[in-house]
């Protein structure tokens, strides 16, 4: 139990009268990178919105460091440590990097650690130091997502959510980012990955989740998936 | 000469509490996406709250108005949470028509309890002479006590963490969440001040003008305007287009009949809207 940061039972939930996930189970596991795959339409980001507390959930349960947080608000579950990068970046566009930055250590138990967490993302993206005082919403999409990962690492995560990170990104800035997540595993931070770009993603990942249809399809290790036929075939295009 | 003087000095000093009001408006419409359309009858009411504790105990608006500030959060806060809170994800219409029956009800019980006659704060403080004209000190504290609160209001909004979240519930309320904000708390709290704004506009206001329960509405349209001229969703817009507008309203009468002043208050917001929609300090 006590290195399973999240546990996802039986989830279901919608919009209004469509149902969008039929019973959904997966686990993220502390200090693990865990991944969930799927094309446009398989509900991946229904789920996050439901884990992260943004859509209600109709049938199912959520679990957070062992309690279970089905029907807490969002900002309660930021409050827990379960902090998301949303797709889109999401950034406050008329604030400075830095304002950007301290809303994401926004919690009490955030702000107790801001100057280490400040130094720590810092290190981790040296160009945004004399980014500091620039608004948000004027800088080139690769440096936004390097602000919307900074601003989730402000949060002294205890699970960091990061949905579809390298959408609408140049290749090259597409590799600044899992190089990013590789450095931010190997530091033992606890992620929860959604993306679409299936190779890197599984080449990285500790375990990873098959979505279709609102359903996990399968499961297994980075490598596994890999060489599956069935994800090769839907997703890798060989 | 002196009338001029007179005139231009006014019209900063008023303007710059037209200008506090507009900020409440604007402070309103930039976080919630609701037009506010009881704004003018809790500018009444901030003009009410000042005379009676001036009648009855005898405090200067001048000292209550810190009072009138904080009952003035409190009540912005209960009235979101009736009013509002229901209906904030709903179609602009819906918070439209909330605003408005919340104005109805303040102004029908204004009107039973406190009549539509006319009543005045004689604070008595006197003139001071500037370049030959004679200026009320009232008119003097207005303005200081709109710039303070402008300036507070600054303070809090870009210093305090409270203050930039509500900034950040502004530019992206699910963000905001993500990050542990109480979006619902900063939701009633961002309506409580921007209540707050409209009756220390309006218990400053009192202290110069007469004034009934109906009178906020005068000021609520100007308000509109000024939002409108400043460009809205920019608190500094609001201040600038608060000074224009007290300005012109002073500086016109010295030529043309009071009466023809909201004409072209109007006009200039007509104007406006036709040349740059987004104000003068307001961006695209």
């Amino acid at each position: 139990m006590s290195d399973v940061v999240l546990k996802v039972e039986d989830l279901e939930t919608g919009y209004g009268e469509v149902q969008i996930l039929w019973g959904v189970s997966l686990e993220a596991k502390k200090g693990k990178l865990t991944t969930i795959i799927g094309s446009n339409g398989s509900g991946k980001t229904t789920l996050l919105r439901a884990i992260t507390g943004v859509v209600p959930v109709w049938k199912g349960r959520v679990l957070f460091k062992g309690e279970d947080i089905t029907h807490l608000p969002a900002h309660r579950r930021a409050d827990m440590g379960l902090v998301m990068v949303p797709e889109g970046r999401m950034l406050f566009p008329e604030m400075t990097v830095y304002e950007n930055l301290e809303m994401g250590a926004y919690t009490k138990r955030a702000r107790a650690k801001l100057k280490e967490s400040l130094d720590f993302v810092l290190n981790l993206f040296p160009r945004l130091k004399e980014r500091l005082n620039q608004k948000a919403g004027t800088m080139s999409g690769g440096e936004q997502q390097m602000v919307a990962l900074g601003r989730g690492l402000m949060a002294c995560p205890e699970l960091l959510i990061l949905d579809e990170p390298s959408l609408g990104l140049a290749p090259k800035l597409v590799l600044d980012v899992f190089s990013v997540i590789k450095k931010l595993k190997d530091e033992g931070i606890t992620m929860l990955l959604v993306e679409q770009n299936v190779h890197i993603s599984l080449m990285i990942t500790d375990w990873a989740y098959v979505m279709a249809e609102g359903r996990i399809v399968m499961e297994g290790s980075g490598e596994e998936l890999e060489k599956s036929e069935e994800v090769k075939k839907a997703y890798l295009g060989v | 000469m002196e009338a001029w003087i007179s005139a231009v000095l006014s019209g900063i000093l008023l303007g710059l509490a037209y200008g506090l009001a507009a900020i409440g408006l604007n402070l309103i419409w930039g976080v919630m996406n609701v037009i506010n359309l009881s704004h003018g009858a809790f500018i009444a009411l901030g003009m009410f709250a000042s005379y009676f504790i001036f009648k009855f105990a005898g405090i200067s608006p001048f000292i209550s108005v810190f009072l009138v500030l904080a009952v003035g959060v409190v009540l912005g806060m209960i009235a979101y949470f009736l009013a509002l809170h229901r209906v904030i994800l709903a179609p602009e219409l819906s918070t439209l028509l909330a605003t408005y029956s919340l104005s109805l009800i303040i102004i029908g019980l204004g009107t039973f309890f406190f009549t539509t006659n006319p009543r005045a704060i004689d604070v008595g403080l006197g003139s001071v002479k500037v370049f030959g004209a004679y200026i009320p000190k009232e008119k003097i504290l207005v303005g200081i006590y709109s710039l303070i609160f402008t300036l507070l209001l600054y303070l809090f909004l870009y210093k305090t963490w409270t203050g930039k979240a509500i900034r950040a519930v502004s530019m992206n309320i699910t963000a905001a969440k993500f990050m542990g904000v109480n979006t619902t708390f900063i939701l009633s709290l961002a309506f409580g001040i921007g209540i707050a704004l409209a009756m220390v506009a309006g218990a400053l206001i009192a202290s110069v003008f007469p004034f009934t329960i109906l009178t906020g509405g005068v000021y609520e349209l100007k308000s509109f305007v000024i939002c409108v001229l400043g460009g809205l969703g920019s608190p500094l817009g609001a201040l600038v287009g608060g000074l224009i507008m007290g300005l012109l309203e002073n500086v016109l009468t010295l030529k043309i009949q009071v009466g023809y002043v909201p004409f072209l208050e109007f006009l200039i917001l007509v104007i406006i809207l036709l040349v740059k929609p987004t104000g003068i300090m307001g961006k695209e």
